[in-house]
C-alpha cells in the first residue's frame, strides 16, 4: 500500500492579499485601500516579505475638505520561532522588521479656520495639490496557518515608528498610506492574510 | 492552540487602540494676551483696573466679555481676515470709575500691527494662523506705557504677549 507521507514545507515564494484595509473601512468610510504580498521563504527559519498597495481618502469635515491619493511599499525579514513537532506541520509563529515608505498627494480644496468674534474665516481657493513622502519601521508578530493544502491564513500586530514626513507646503497628510494616522508617531494596527504559497522544496 | 486565543485578544486590542481619537480643538487662539502692570512700582506687579469696557475701532459693540468688569488681564482677538498677511486690529478700552468730582471715564485705544501665518494643527482640528506682532500704536490717558513681551500669538500657546503700563 503507497502511504504518502506528509512533508515539511521548507523553501517556496507565496502571494496574498491583507483584507485589514477592507476591516478599517468598516470603521473609517473615508479611507479606502488595498494591499498585497510576496513572501520568499529561505528556510524554516528565515522569510523575506515585500508588501504594497495604495490608499485613497477624501473626507468633508466643518474644517476643512481633504483629500489623497498615494501608494505604499514595506520590505523586511520575518524570523519564524515555532519548532515543529508534528509532522505536515507547516504553521509558523513571526517575528519580524519592516521598512515603509510612502508616497502620496494631497490637497484641501477648501478650509475653513474658526472666529467667535470676527467671523469664521473661509479660504476662497483652499491648499493646492502636493507631494507628500514618508518613511517608518514596523515590529511584527503573528502567526500564519496553513488551512487547506498551500493555502495560509494568518495575522500580524505591527507597532509602527514614523521616521520621517516630507511636505511641500503646510498641509500635513492626514492619513500615510501604508502607515496609518499622520497625528500618531507611534501607531498600533494588524494585517489579515490570505496567501497561496508555491512550495519549491520539501522534506520528510 | 491557545496562542490562537491570545492572537484573536492582540488584534481586538490593536483594533481599539487604533481607533482614531478625537483631538480637542481649542478656541480663542487668536488672542494676544495683555497685563496690567502699575508704572509706580518698581519690579513688575499685576494691577487690577475696575469699570473695564473694551471695544473695537470705529464700533461701539462690546468686546465680550468685559463690559464694566474688573480685570488685572485681557485677551484681544487679532483679526485675520485681511487680503493680505500685514495686517491691523485696534481696540478702544474706556475705564469708568468714581472720584471726588463724580463719575470719570478715561478711555485709550490700542492698535496692534501684525502678521499672519497658516499653520496645521491636527488632522482633526485642520488650520489656523499664528499671528506675530510687529508693532503697536497706543493713546496715553491712563496709559504710561506699553511693551512687547512675546511678539507670537501661536495655537495652545499660554504666554502673556504684552504689558499695559498704567499711570499712577
Amino acid at each position: 500500500m503507497d502511504v504518502t507521507e506528509p512533508k515539511i514545507k521548507v523553501g517556496g515564494i507565496s502571494a496574498g492579499i491583507n483584507l485589514a484595509p477592507f476591516i478599517t473601512q468598516l470603521f473609517e468610510k473615508e479611507r479606502i485601500g488595498f494591499e498585497a504580498n510576496a513572501r520568499y521563504i529561505f528556510n524554516r527559519k528565515w522569510q523575506m516579505v515585500a508588501e504594497a498597495g495604495f490608499e485613497h481618502v477624501d473626507f468633508e469635515k466643518e474644517q476643512y475638505h481633504y483629500k489623497s491619493d498615494g501608494t505604499f511599499l514595506r520590505v523586511g525579514l520575518d524570523y519564524n520561532f515555532f519548532n515543529v513537532d508534528e509532522l505536515g506541520n507547516n504553521d509558523n509563529i513571526l517575528a519580524g522588521l519592516r521598512y515603509g515608505a510612502g508616497i502620496q498627494e494631497h490637497e484641501s480644496p477648501r478650509y475653513q479656520v474658526d472666529d467667535a468674534y470676527w467671523g469664521d474665516f473661509e479660504s476662497k481657493n483652499g491648499l493646492p495639490l502636493s507631494s507628500v513622502n514618508s518613511h517608518w519601521v514596523e515590529l511584527v508578530f503573528g502567526l500564519r496557518s496553513e488551512v487547506m493544502k498551500n493555502f495560509y491564513m494568518g495575522w500580524t500586530v505591527r507597532l509602527k515608528q514614523l521616521l520621517v514626513v516630507n511636505t511641500e507646503d503646510v498641509l500635513e497628510p492626514y492619513t500615510i498610506p501604508g502607515y496609518g494616522h499622520r497625528d500618531n508617531e507611534t501607531n498600533l494596527s494588524f494585517t489579515y492574510t490570505i496567501e497561496y504559497q508555491i512550495p519549491f522544496k520539501s522534506k520528510n | 492552540m491557545k496562542i490562537k486565543y491570545l492572537g484573536f485578544f492582540i488584534v481586538c486590542v490593536t483594533v481599539i487602540w487604533s481607533c482614531t481619537k478625537d483631538d480637542f480643538c481649542l478656541s480663542n487662539q487668536n488672542a494676544v494676551q495683555v497685563g496690567f502692570y502699575s508704572r509706580s512700582s518698581a519690579e513688575d506687579k499685576d494691577s487690577t483696573l475696575s469699570g473695564i469696557h473694551i471695544h473695537r475701532v470705529g464700533l461701539t459693540d462690546t468686546l465680550p466679555p468685559y463690559d464694566s468688569v474688573s480685570v488685572n488681564k485681557l485677551f484681544l482677538p487679532l483679526n485675520f481676515h485681511g487680503e493680505t498677511d500685514d495686517d491691523s486690529t485696534g481696540f478702544v478700552i474706556r475705564q469708568r470709575f468714581i472720584s471726588g468730582d463724580g463719575e470719570k471715564i478715561n478711555a485709550d485705544t490700542i492698535v496692534f500691527y501684525h502678521r499672519k501665518e497658516l499653520v496645521f494643527i491636527s488632522g482633526e482640528c485642520g488650520m489656523f494662523y499664528n499671528m506675530t506682532i510687529d508693532s503697536l500704536r497706543f493713546t496715553t490717558d491712563f496709559i504710561d506705557t506699553v511693551r512687547t513681551e512675546y511678539p507670537h500669538v501661536k495655537y495652545d500657546e499660554n504666554i502673556e504677549n504684552v504689558k499695559i503700563y498704567i499711570q499712577p
